[in-house]
């Protein structure tokens, strides 16, 4: 009699907590200062859309956003869950089980980046970012694993744990990935405009927000005859003007010091590098335009 | 006579009005905001432009935020990210200031000579008053000149956590000018 009413409680309270789930997928679970980040945002890959407007991080693996669609299994599984218990009533089973586990990885990831986002602002405090429904959700879930059989108490704990070990694993695997990923090398790199020197300076004299619109973190290669160079063991920088004053100026990557020392001013080169657009210089009264990590591309 | 003489003494005088103003494209800046947490929060730009001017004191440098190179490219970005030096909207950061203590400085003679300069660093849209040591060295008529300082990132509105980034960046200038 007891188990029977025990059983009948677990069934009925999972149906509560299959419903907790599903309304709060569609609520924030975070909020990053004035910015509210459901789960159905990870779901849509809209997470990303936000991440990278508010704090210039974009997603890892762009290319694989569809897999995102798989967190619409959490409402999905948690429907079927409601029709097995109050059609069949009988336990949630496995969907009950795959709901609750994916709703705790989840929120482990929503959990960790948010608090990574102290780097970016410290006024966000995970404390203060974790939403209602973030709670809510957690405990629905927990409890939903719980009730989803009557024993089986290896499975459910294995549904307990397994997200939140793998979910933790994978984000600091991931984060770590991104942070020691180092620049690639700029020979490597596909060439998006080759121009002559002067026209590029002339374009960035004539229309400055334009051009820094168009070539700004651009891989150019820069053709022109050297009019000033730099270089030493340590490091090397040359710069080809315009008639004006006006120059680009090229930042070598180490590897390539020696080559440029080898260069004289006069010599008309062709310098490949990654463009980092132009400022005014208010001592120089020109433009100066800048790249960084450039090798030279050909010598003439 | 006295025409050319004038004409000859006005030439003497702009040749040493021009001559006054040391300027360099290619001064250094190495920006390092790392901590024993996160070593990798330090970039170099060697297109800086410096200018020492040897009858007044007066130094000024300007760099190009986007210039700044770092080893890891997801903290690049966020370096120019707008939370950080937003360098879409603010492209360069400066400094304009004054060697106190001029007359220590003799440029007509090989030596090193440690002085002070106090002035304002933009960064963003914050200007801030500074005072940093500096060393000036005169080697055979050619002026270099290195200075360290520390910037407090939040002063600048640039958000520094402290744990992964230093709250304090430690800047080092350095230019062989002209």
């Amino acid at each position: 009699m007891h188990e029977q009413q025990s059983g009948r409680f677990s069934k009925y309270s999972s149906l509560l907590s299959a419903i907790a789930i599903i309304v709060c997928f569609f609520l924030p679970w975070v909020k990053w200062i004035n910015v509210p980040v459901s789960a159905r945002d990870m779901a849509t890959g809209n997470f990303y859309t936000l991440s990278e407007t508010n704090f210039a991080i974009t997603n890892p693996f762009p290319e694989m956003i569809f897999v995102n669609g798989i967190f619409w299994l959490i409402p999905a599984l948690s429907i079927v869950a409601i029709l097995i218990v109050f059609f069949r009533k009988t336990f949630a089973g496995i969907y009950g089980a795959f709901a609750g586990a994916m709703v705790l990885g989840l929120g482990v990831v929503y959990a960790l980046f948010t608090n990574e986002l102290q780097l970016f602002d410290t006024n966000i405090q995970l404390g203060n970012a974790l939403q209602p429904a973030f709670y809510v959700a957690v405990f629905s879930a927990i409890w939903l694993i719980i009730t989803s059989w009557q024993k089986k108490w290896l499975w459910k704990v294995f549904f307990l744990m397994a997200p939140l070990g793998l979910s933790y694993l994978a984000f600091n695997q991931i984060k770590e990935s991104e942070v020691s990923e180092k620049t690639a090398a700029t020979s490597t790199l596909k060439v998006a405009y080759t121009i002559d020197a002067l026209k590029l300076i002339n374009e960035f004299v004539t229309a400055d927000s334009a051009s820094n619109a168009t070539y700004r973190e651009k891989i150019m290669v820069v053709e022109g005859q050297v009019s000033e160079l730099n270089a030493s063991d340590a490091g090397a920088t040359l710069s080809m003007a315009d008639s004006t004053g006006s120059y680009v100026i090229f930042d070598f990557e180490k590897a390539d010091s020696k080559i440029v020392q080898a260069i004289k001013a006069g010599d008309r080169v062709s310098v490949k590098g990654v463009c980092s657009g132009s400022i005014y210089s208010d001592i120089l009264e020109t433009q100066t335009i800048s790249f960084k990590q450039s090798i030279i591309y050909s010598k003439k | 006579m006295k025409k050319s003489t004038f004409l000859f003494a006005l030439l003497m005088a702009s040749a040493g009005l021009f001559a006054q103003t040391k300027k360099t494209t290619s001064a250094t800046i190495l920006f390092d905001a790392s901590t024993p947490a996160d070593p990798v929060a330090k970039a170099e730009s060697k297109t800086v432009i410096a200018a020492l001017d040897v009858k007044t004191g007066t130094v000024a440098f300007e760099a190009a935020v986007k210039n700044f190179s770092f080893e890891n490219k997801k903290v690049e970005e966020h370096f120019n990210a707008e939370r950080w030096l937003n360098s879409e909207k603010y492209p360069k950061f400066s400094f304009k200031g004054k060697i106190d203590d001029l007359k220590k400085v003799n440029f007509n003679k090989d030596g090193t000579y440690t002085v002070s300069v106090a002035g304002d660093l933009t960064i963003k849209e914050t200007t801030k008053a500074i005072t940093a040591p500096a060393t000036i060295t005169i080697t055979a008529g050619r002026i270099s000149a290195t200075s360290d300082f520390l910037v407090n990132l939040p002063d600048f509105s640039v958000m520094a956590d402290g744990k992964k980034v230093s709250k304090e960046a430690k800047v080092t200038v350095t230019a062989n000018l002209n």
